[in-house]
């Protein structure tokens, strides 16, 4: 299977269980944001240009689903896997911890980005009384799905990348 | 020499930031089918979302009963009080009934007469940004247009801002966006209400003359006219009538209708110039 085949599969499935099943999974009425998320993981294993491309789609599928103006989210969830590709080489070698850290944080920052690109452009539907309370749950909610999703977007991003070269110094004998 | 390789991600960045400007600026000035592109992919996955939703039904009742068993408790006490308070009721609007249709008649409210389609509450769109909008269960299939008014027997709940084949979205009264015309009963004003982000409030504040005679508990219903609402739908009581303002009145109204509470709705089916 192609990479925009997978990419296309993995959008339309994350787009379906982000409008019916992770609609109703709330806390205080806050959600998971499942594909800012992908748009995280996309940058972390597809690298900048390829992480960017994933996540430009993967906010125009958010912007039909929760039916905001189309381009608002395509417009911040580029620069976030770009920013997080740039940033994958300091987090990979962290413990588990500090990396879930990392994608709360990310999280976090791309609800405060979106709602603040959506006042720019004067929609009042982003204007949540309770912007850090939002996005500081949707942060912790949206990282434990990280962990698996993380595999499936390595897989979908990556096809067709070159192969991480391993090398082994082994005592004296080179 | 200049290093090409690392600045093609900004390119990328840079010529994917221009692509989603130019999609808003389309969508903003309405010179390219984006609403349709948007509605189009809602009604592809519709169906899956259907299935899904029945499939992890059980689950979303767990999850619901963790994590919002104080609220379902709140509920269930309040409908429970409403039960009690409808049953003691029953007997007195018997009596009321007549005197009731001779009054609405005499002021020519007739909102009950209107043609709607019942609709029920599915859920709320994704993603942590759309409050004050709710999902309901009927769209363009049902007869539904954008536009449309929304109510319920308690009075005025929003209108319809995307409709979809099967699924529609409707913007509450209380959504930052949200305008109507309104009058008050007693002094025949109109003027311009609209939401603003609190559960349950209105606030009028166009049109409104500053030394206008307004009393607290005053019934507002919609003026009708231009407005995509059919005149003399409830809309609440004046709780606040701001008669201390020096320059302009802002007059909080506590809606009629429980916009927190709500199960079904109708749809006005005759939709007007907005």
């Amino acid at each position: 299977m192609n990479t925009g085949l997978r990419v296309l599969t993995l959008l339309i499935t994350a787009a379906i269980l982000q409008s019916s099943i992770f609609t109703e999974m709330r806390i205080d009425g806050m959600g998971v944001e499942l594909l800012l998320l992908i748009a995280i993981l996309s940058g972390y294993h597809g690298g900048p240009i390829r992480g960017a491309y994933v996540s430009f789609w993967t906010g125009l599928v958010n912007d039909c689903i929760v039916a905001s103006p189309l381009g608002i989210h395509a417009l911040i969830y580029p620069v976030i896997a770009v920013a997080v590709s740039n940033l994958e080489e300091r987090f990979i070698n962290e413990k588990r911890i500090i990396r879930a850290f990392g994608v709360a944080l990310t999280v976090a920052t791309g609800v405060f980005l979106t709602a603040a690109v959506g006042h720019i452009f004067g929609e009042k539907t982003f204007n949540t009384n309770s912007l850090p309370e939002t996005a500081i749950i949707a942060g912790v909610m949206t990282t434990f799905f990280s962990y698996p999703l993380s595999r499936i977007v390595n897989w979908t991003v990556s096809s067709g990348m070159p192969q991480e070269v391993k090398t082994r110094l082994t005592g004296s004998s080179r | 020499m200049p290093n090409r390789s690392s600045d093609r991600p900004r390119v990328v960045l840079l010529v994917l930031m221009v692509a989603a400007l130019t999609l808003l600026t389309a969508q903003f000035r309405d010179f390219l089918p984006v609403d349709d592109f948007q509605q189009g992919f809602r009604d592809v996955i519709s169906p899956f979302r259907k299935v899904v939703d029945r499939a992890t039904d059980p689950f979303q009742t767990v999850w619901k009963g963790i994590f919002n068993y104080e609220e379902v408790s709140d509920e269930n006490e309040r409908l429970q009080m409403e039960i009690a308070r409808m049953r003691g009721e029953e007997l007195r609007d018997e009596a009321d009934r007549e005197l009731l249709e001779r009054l609405l008649g005499e002021v020519d409210i007739d909102y009950l007469e209107l043609e709607t389609v019942v609709a029920r509450i599915i859920g709320v769109p994704g993603g942590n940004y759309n409050s004050h909008v709710v999902e309901i269960n009927k769209g363009t299939d049902d007869g539904l247009e954008e536009g449309a008014g929304v109510i319920t027997k308690a009075g005025l709940v929003g209108y319809l801002y995307e409709v979809d084949r099967s699924t529609s979205l409707v913007r509450l009264a209380t959504h930052p966006d949200f305008r109507v015309g309104v009058r008050l009963i007693n002094s025949q004003d109109e003027g311009l209400a609209r939401g603003n982000g609190s559960v349950g409030v209105l606030i009028l504040d166009a049109g409104i003359n500053i030394d206008a005679e307004v009393s607290i508990g005053e019934v507002v219903v919609t003026s009708g006219g231009r407005s995509i609402f059919p005149q003399d739908i409830p809309v609440g009581r004046v709780n606040d009538p701001d008669k201390e303002a020096d320059y302009a009145r802002s007059i909080e109204i506590d809606l009629s209708a429980s916009l927190e509470n709500l199960s079904f709705l109708n749809v006005i089916l005759e939709t007007r110039e907005n």
